[in-house]
């Protein structure tokens, strides 16, 4: 293809979030921050030799899906959030919990390492999803219908509702607590009336389906880090030509930046404020309580991934990881 | 490039064809002409969207109803309608009511409601000297609060696309559902006064009254279940759909024990079919309202509609209108699934409840179960009564009007939707 | 439809596809009650279990297949016995006997739809093979295969009652289903 602004190519991007902005709780939504800056920067770059459209709240289809038609080629690319792995398992290597000891380290691995850069690679290779920026979707925490949770000991025999992944299953077995996978969409409901005591989710994701109506008490563990993928088809990409390319990858990188920002303000700003204001209960565990819930967690989840994805690959992410504390001056 | 969907979808829903092979073959005619998207789009879409566990409810709700038919609790049940109201006048034209309104914690289906409850009654009422056109519409009119009432299927499949709780539209359902009886329960006083309709006369014994109150409590306790499971926190409703058929597999094997092997088996297979409509209508569905969506005719007709500066009373008014006809020509499912996503945003913002306006659209659509000249609670109605499609259209007319004004005063008494749910929590 | 010994003229290849589709249907119908009963076990041990405590990461994922499997298998049964709901109004305004040609065509249209619907739905599972499910670490290709599977039942309960309205047609029986 050689696009021009009279004849222009056509990209369909998709993803969850609304269009609409919800300005109780945030000016922007991450993902949607993501997907405009890219079409904006990449119709003005090429002159709109590229057009790009975008189909926000999941209207073409979920994450699962949206992923699936962008490696068949019924769209270019979306916003996805922890579905990759199901495509490419190795990407489950993030899920190591309490991996990253904030998102700025999180943030260098995904830009600096070449370990990741790797990663990439070998997962274009194999699933043609060209990953073009790494948002981020937040930080996952605790939440607990009347306690907080402070310790281990504290999920001991609690019913918490997990997403059905036995990465998550096996986080929560370890701390004796009783996982129970469940469905998004059941997760309110459940919360209010007591089939499950707690679960966990970022900020924003409580903030903005309002389960602090159903929740009295978060502790910003930050066990797990969730990404906002944006991948791309990458046949779609290798037919353009390498301005249009190079426009892509600038256009890309800028949104990404954005939506780590817009993430950041949810989770530190507005979300965190909504969920005071609204009476929730917030606490800040220490370094060393979350030492307690990392050494407990992470052996579980780290035997299980090397059985499934690899010695290689998990000790290579937890050494890029340790380079960047390095590097960062941790 | 949308002709390319509607022809070929008008086309093939006069001809006659399921509205989910319409809908599935117009999605491929319009991918076919376009040739910009593979068409493996249908397949995905088609099974991403019925892969979903709040679905499983559909067939564990048919079941559970179709094994407490079995039971013979269906003919419990009328006979304790009739122990209530049957010396009103319209005697069993109002028992008929009543009955639909108890049966429709049973099932969650319309059709349900009309071949269980119109099998029993329809003879009956012929019997008494009723017009069989007047004892099927009856039928057919006063099926439509099956499916309001909690449990009910379209409000599972609503809830799931919608992202609604199921449970919060299981709670709205409720009044509404009594509301459009009550509706319909006046509209038959004043016919049978018209016609000198036949009415219970004489006392019933008191042992004869805790006989048949015996046997109808297995039945009325069973939405007790669900609901109090659910809202207490035991299970999701999804869940509380499996414990429905648990609870009448132990009413119809241990209690009544009228139930045989063979009963199970037809039912597992009635569930398994019944579901199979169901879930082909969502998948189908599903990949025509992608088509749709990336057409972006929802986004036009909202912005065409957002145009009109509508008042939230005169949106309402032509939403009804609107979804009055859909319901005519239309499935309902189907309806809810491609409607649902367009309308929502736009009530949302001119301020309408999402929950109040869930119900809305449910019982508006609902309302098309009976209407011709797809309501497919008719299809079932008239070969029970051996009537004609035309003779039914005549008699449910009255029924019809009582079921709009019951829609009204839903649409414009918000509160009729929202006291149970906001008094249970949500 | 009437029971007892079929006497009246036929199509050679009438009875043979009636047996055939009977078959099967009878296979049909049962395999999915069995699965409608291991689907509610499932459902059922999950609430059990989690009040025990001991909650399993899997019956939510494989009672959702089963339900997929369950809705297209059934789909055939359901053509069958003119179970899917659609409007017939306008038909009935055509002479008894041209509404058996109505039909046929209607099963044509679907037929033309399953024909690539088994298509994209081979090719889908066929690529999900790569890819497992998160729970029961399932290969994607076995829920997905249902789509051409029912498919495939559905066109052979087509094709019959192509033959049997064209077979009522030409013999003029007593008119369409
Ligand atoms: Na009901
Ligand atoms: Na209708």
């Amino acid at each position: 293809v050689n696009p021009t602004p009279d004849n222009p190519v056509v990209m369909r991007i998709s993803y969850n979030a609304p269009e609409t902005l919800n300005t109780e709780v945030v000016q922007w939504e991450q993902e949607h921050g993501l997907a405009f800056i890219f079409k904006n920067l990449v119709e003005s770059g090429t002159d709109g030799a590229v057009k790009v459209e975008l189909y926000p709240n999941a209207q073409l289809g979920d994450n699962k899906a949206s992923v699936e038609m962008v490696m068949n080629g019924s769209i270019q690319g979306c916003v996805e959030t922890g579905v990759l792995a199901g495509f490419y398992p190795e990407f489950e290597v993030i899920n190591i919990p309490y991996l990253f000891k904030s998102p700025e380290i999180a943030w260098y691995v995904f830009d600096n390492s070449e370990y990741w850069t790797n990663l990439k690679e070998d997962m274009r290779e194999k699933t043609g999803l060209r990953l073009l920026a790494m948002g981020q979707n937040g930080v996952r925490h605790f939440s607990h219908s009347d306690k907080f949770i402070k310790s281990p000991a504290d999920l001991k025999g609690q019913k918490m509702r997990v997403m059905q992944s036995p990465v998550f299953v096996r986080m929560m077995k370890a701390f004796d607590a009783n996982p129970v996978p469940m469905a998004f969409s059941e997760l309110y409901t459940s919360l209010q009336t007591g089939v499950v005591d707690g679960q966990e989710n970022p900020v924003s994701v409580i903030a903005v389906n309002n389960l602090n109506e159903v929740q009295n008490y978060l502790t910003l563990d930050g066990h797990l880090w969730s990404e906002d993928g944006f991948v791309i088809n990458d046949d779609f990409y290798n037919s353009l030509p390498e301005e249009i390319q190079i426009v892509m990858i600038q256009a890309a990188r800028q949104a990404e930046v954005v939506n780590r920002g817009i993430e950041t303000i949810h989770s530190s700003g507005p979300g965190l404020e909504k969920l005071k204001d609204e009476g929730m209960n917030i606490y800040v565990p220490t370094m060393e309580e979350k030492t307690a819930f990392a050494e407990i967690a992470q052996p579980p989840v780290v035997e299980y991934l090397q059985d499934k994805i690899g010695e290689e690959t998990v000790a290579g992410m937890l050494e890029a990881v340790s380079n960047a504390e390095e590097a960062l001056g941790y | 490039m949308a002709w390319w969907l509607f022809i070929p979808f008008i086309i093939t829903m006069i001809l006659g064809v399921p509205i989910a092979f319409s809908l599935a073959t117009s999605s491929l005619v319009f991918l076919l002409a376009w040739g910009v998207m593979p068409i493996e789009v249908i397949a995905q879409r088609f099974f991403s969207s019925i892969d979903s566990f709040v679905l499983l409810a559909i067939p564990f709700f048919i079941l559970a109803g179709e094994l407490m038919n079995r039971t013979g609790i269906t003919k419990s049940l009328v006979e304790f309608a009739n122990l209530i109201i049957g010396r009103v006048r319209g005697g069993l034209a109002q028992v008929n009511i009543l009955a639909s309104i108890l049966f429709a914690g049973l099932t969650g289906a319309g059709v349900a409601d009309t071949s269980a409850l119109g099998s029993i009654l329809i003879p009956a009422m012929e019997e008494q000297g009723f017009e069989p056109e007047y004892s099927a519409a009856v039928t057919a009119a006063s099926s439509v609060i099956g499916p309001i009432i909690p449990p009910s299927i379209i409000m599972v499949v609503f809830g799931s696309i919608m992202g609604l709780s199921v449970g919060s539209l299981f709670a709205a359902g409720i009044i509404p559902g009594i509301v459009i009886g009550l509706a319909l329960m006046v509209m038959a006083y004043i016919i049978s006064k018209k016609k000198d309709h036949p009415y219970r006369e004489g006392k019933v014994s008191s042992k004869e009254f805790w006989v048949v109150t015996k046997k109808a409590i297995y039945s009325l306790i069973m939405p007790i279940i669900i609901v109090g499971g659910i809202f207490s926190g035991l299970f999701t409703p999804t869940e509380a759909a499996a414990i429905a058929v648990a609870y009448a597999l132990v009413i119809g094997f241990l209690v009544f024990k009228s139930l045989s092997l063979e009963d199970l088996q037809k039912s597992l297979i009635k569930s398994g079919i019944t579901t199979s409509v169901i879930i082909m209508i969502i998948g189908a569905a599903n990949v025509f309202g992608w088509a749709l969506s990336i057409e972006r005719i929802p986004q036009f007709l909202a912005s065409f509609l957002l145009s009109l500066d509508l008042t939230k009373v005169t949106f309402l008014l032509l939403v009804n209108a609107f979804l009055l006809f859909m319901g005519m020509i239309m499935e309902t499912g189907a309806n809810a699934i491609l409607l649902g996503p367009i309308l929502m945003p736009i009530a949302i913002q001119l301020g309408i409840d999402p929950l109040h306006f869930a119900l809305i659209m449910l019982v508006n659509l609902n309302i098309g179960l009976a209407t011709p000249p797809l309501g497919v609670c008719l299809f079932v109605a008239c070969p029970i009564a051996d009537i004609s499609m035309g003779q039914i259209t005549r008699s449910i007319l009255p029924f019809m009007i009582m079921e709009i004004i019951a829609l009204l005063i839903i649409t414009f008494m918000p509160e009729v939707v929202l006291f149970v749910p906001r008094l249970l929590g949500y | 439809m009437t029971k007892g010994k079929d006497n009246k003229k036929h199509f050679f290849i009438y009875k043979p596809i009636k047996k055939i589709t009977n078959f099967i249907d009878v296979i049909t119908i049962n395999f999915t009650a069995i699965l409608v009963f291991i689907m509610l076990i499932i459902v059922l041990l999950q609430i059990i279990t989690r009040f025990l405590g001991v909650s399993f990461s899997w019956t939510e994922e494989l009672s959702r297949y089963l339900l997929i499997w369950i809705g297209v298998l059934s789909a055939s049964a359901a053509l069958k016995r003119g179970a899917h709901a659609g409007v017939d109004f306008f038909i009935t305004l055509f002479p008894k006997r041209y509404r058996n040609l109505i039909v046929i065509f209607n099963a044509i249209i679907m037929i033309f739809f399953l024909f690539y619907f088994i298509n994209v739905g081979w090719e889908s599972a066929i690529k999900a093979n790569r890819i497992t499910s998160t729970a029961l670490e399932l290969k994607m290709f076995w829920p997905k295969v249902a789509i051409p599977v029912g498919g495939i039942l559905m066109i052979i309960n087509l094709i019959y009652l192509v033959i049997d309205n064209l077979d009522r047609f030409i013999f003029d029986r007593n008119g369409g289903m």
